[in-house]
């Protein structure tokens, strides 16, 4: 008898090991989900925004966070649209109990800033991505993705171009929005030269240098905040397209695009 | 009784056997959690290792189609100057392979004549249409279409996808060149010439797929993607634009008709941040969307087809679908890091 049932168990284990090795199908748990879905009508606040995101899927939650930090299923669930006021980060990131979690994906909220008079180009940007014309990158609309939206203006050169104000002001710093997305050949900019009222002194230059990517990302709208601290009637701002390639890409040797968005004056 | 039907049946009454106390606990079916995909009447489960080939002998660069042949056996195209096709069994074991000189391979479509198979490739750096015999003989080369007056150059072709009349006449889509649509006799002789680039009724941007629709065998007609449009565009046989088919966010690539439903493979989801975005469509009868493998479940707002995206990070770019007579989906990708088809098995 206790022969009997050690050979049952024996062709039972066998018969289980034999069933989850023979199972050829992809298991939940080795597929992450799709991040969630951001809609807004603007970045740019002028008094409040209303926030909508989208799973897609039923079971999905999601979960958000306003501090920089990457959002866990702790704290805060996403329940309803959110009113956004103040300018900042926020992040979102989808979870269910049987799929991988998404990754995280985020959105930055700028606060309204000093609307230029005028804008001078002694660049030309590429006839195909011109956006909604020469006043696009001071319009106080950001833009969304994908590279297609009319608030983008694309570059396959550099950007050279002055903007002016109706009165001496103030200018604390100056957001440049620019867009990374290798996988359509359009790349951050190597340096964002910045010249206050036209001056030709090299002290009044304001120079930020890039960090080069150096291998494929996710698709991302970024932001980078330069500080004036001036009394100013005039900006010129020189921002500088990779060139060429880099080498670990499919397209390597080929022209960078450069993509801009919204110029902020803060 | 169908195949199929059979199987889930037989499947019953097995999972009945296994979930008898005493075996129950052998068996750990809570613990797998099968994907599965789709909507409603069109749910699938995914085998990734189908196919899978050893990459040094047979490789694969971008499988941009594939399709069944009438011995059952599953042809896959790839523009990989090695072996430009492999032919599969449905199993998904290696049968040959046969092809080296197809650098532009992207369109596939199978014809009959006098019950023998044959096959028509269209090659975009060849800027042709090549037809061969289902062994790799060449039948004939065509190539672009210059008595028409809309090309200045060869280069200006650059064909897509073909599709094929019962009495032997073809189409030729010319998605990533002129946009224009070419209607052939069986011999390779122009009849015909519509479309163009734009975005009128009757015209495309990125006539990328093209398909004979003789589901209503009264009223035949084409089916040709708009791919970069989001649209599917019914003409009649003579190019007369009929109707327009929005499918809002998705790229669709070709339409494959299979019974009474259209099958896509979506290349990607229009306004996702990650590219390789894509999943399959399914229409039924009725050319409404039904099921997204992949996808959100479609969803009709006063007739209008709510944006469809990506939800699972399952397909990369699907390029190309093949169903066979077991209802299940063989996916060829493009640009998915030299990856074999997916085979989804209808569940």
């Amino acid at each position: 008898m206790k022969k009997n049932c050690m050979l049952l168990l024996v062709i039972l284990i066998c018969l289980s090991c034999k069933k989850s090795n023979q199972n050829m199908f992809l298991q939940q748990e080795d597929i992450s989900l799709v991040q969630p879905r951001i809609e807004v009508p603007n970045t740019i606040i002028d008094s409040f925004v209303s926030l909508h995101v989208k799973s897609g899927m039923e079971g999905i939650e999601i979960y958000f966070t306003s501090d920089g930090s990457e959002p866990t299923t702790t704290f805060f669930k996403y329940e309803k649209p959110l009113t956004i006021s103040e300018p900042g980060t926020y992040k979102f990131k989808s979870f269910h109990p049987e799929w991988k979690s998404s990754e995280t994906t985020s959105i930055t909220f700028f606060k309204k800033g000093h609307q230029p008079k005028n804008i001078l180009w002694n660049s030309k940007q590429n006839e195909k991505y011109s956006g909604q014309g020469p006043l696009t990158l001071i319009n106080q609309k950001k833009a969304a993705l994908p590279y297609s939206n009319l608030e983008w203006v694309g570059f396959d050169s550099i950007v050279n171009a002055e903007v002016f104000f109706n009165e001496k002001t103030f200018i604390k710093s100056v957001d440049i929005g620019f867009l990374s997305d290798v996988q359509s050949w359009i790349f951050p900019p190597a340096s964002i030269t910045i010249i206050p009222n036209g001056s030709s002194k090299l002290e009044d230059k304001i120079s930020v240098q890039l960090t080069e990517l150096e291998g494929p990302r996710l698709t991302e709208m970024k932001n980078l905040n330069i500080i004036i601290n001036k009394e100013i009637n005039s900006l010129r701002l020189e921002i500088a397209n990779i060139g060429s390639i880099p080498d670990w890409h499919d397209g390597a040797g080929s022209k960078a695009w450069l993509f801009m968005d919204e110029w902020i004056f803060n | 009784m169908s195949r199929r039907k059979f199987l889930k049946q037989s499947s019953c009454l097995t999972f009945g056997i296994l979930t008898y106390p005493a075996f129950s606990s052998a068996f750990s079916f809570d613990s797998m959690k099968d994907v599965v995909v789709g909507h409603k009447s069109h749910k699938y489960k995914v085998n990734m290792d189908w196919g899978n080939l050893n990459p040094l002998k047979t490789p694969v660069k971008d499988c941009h189609e594939i399709v069944q042949d009438s011995k059952g056996r599953i042809v896959l195209l790839t523009n990989h100057t090695k072996n430009n096709i492999i032919i599969y069994d449905k199993s998904g074991k290696l049968l040959e392979t046969w092809g080296t000189n197809y650098p532009g391979a992207h369109g596939l479509t199978l014809l009959k004549e006098n019950g023998e198979d044959f096959l028509l490739i269209t090659d975009y750096e060849r800027h042709q249409i090549i037809k061969t015999t289902i062994d790799g003989k060449v039948i004939f080369e065509l190539n672009y279409p210059s008595d028409t007056g809309k090309y200045n150059n060869k280069e200006e072709f650059k064909p897509t996808e073909t599709t094929v009349l019962e009495n032997g006449d073809f189409y030729v889509a010319d998605g990533y060149g002129n946009q224009y649509i070419t209607h052939y006799n069986h011999k390779g002789e122009l009849l015909n010439i519509f479309g163009g680039r734009g975005t009128e009724n009757g015209q495309f941007l990125n006539a990328h797929g093209i398909c004979y629709d003789n589901r209503d065998k009264n009223n035949p007609c084409l089916l040709i993607t708009a791919r970069e449009m989001n649209i599917l565009k019914r003409f009649s046989l003579d190019g007369t634009y009929l109707s327009s088919i929005k499918v809002p966010g998705a790229l669709i690539c070709r339409p494959v008709i299979h019974n009474n439903d259209i099958y896509f493979a979506v290349l990607k989801s229009k306004n996702s941040p990650n590219s390789d975005s894509g999943f399959l469509l399914i229409m039924n009868k009725n050319n409404e969307v039904v099921s997204c493998p992949g996808a959100t479940a479609p969803s009709y707002n006063n007739d209008q087809l709510e944006e469809l995206y990506q939800t699972i990070r399952l397909f990369k770019h699907p390029h190309d679908v093949c169903i066979d007579e077991d209802d299940n989906v063989y996916v060829a990708q493009w640009n998915s890091g030299q990856t074999y088809p997916i085979k989804l098995v209808r569940v």
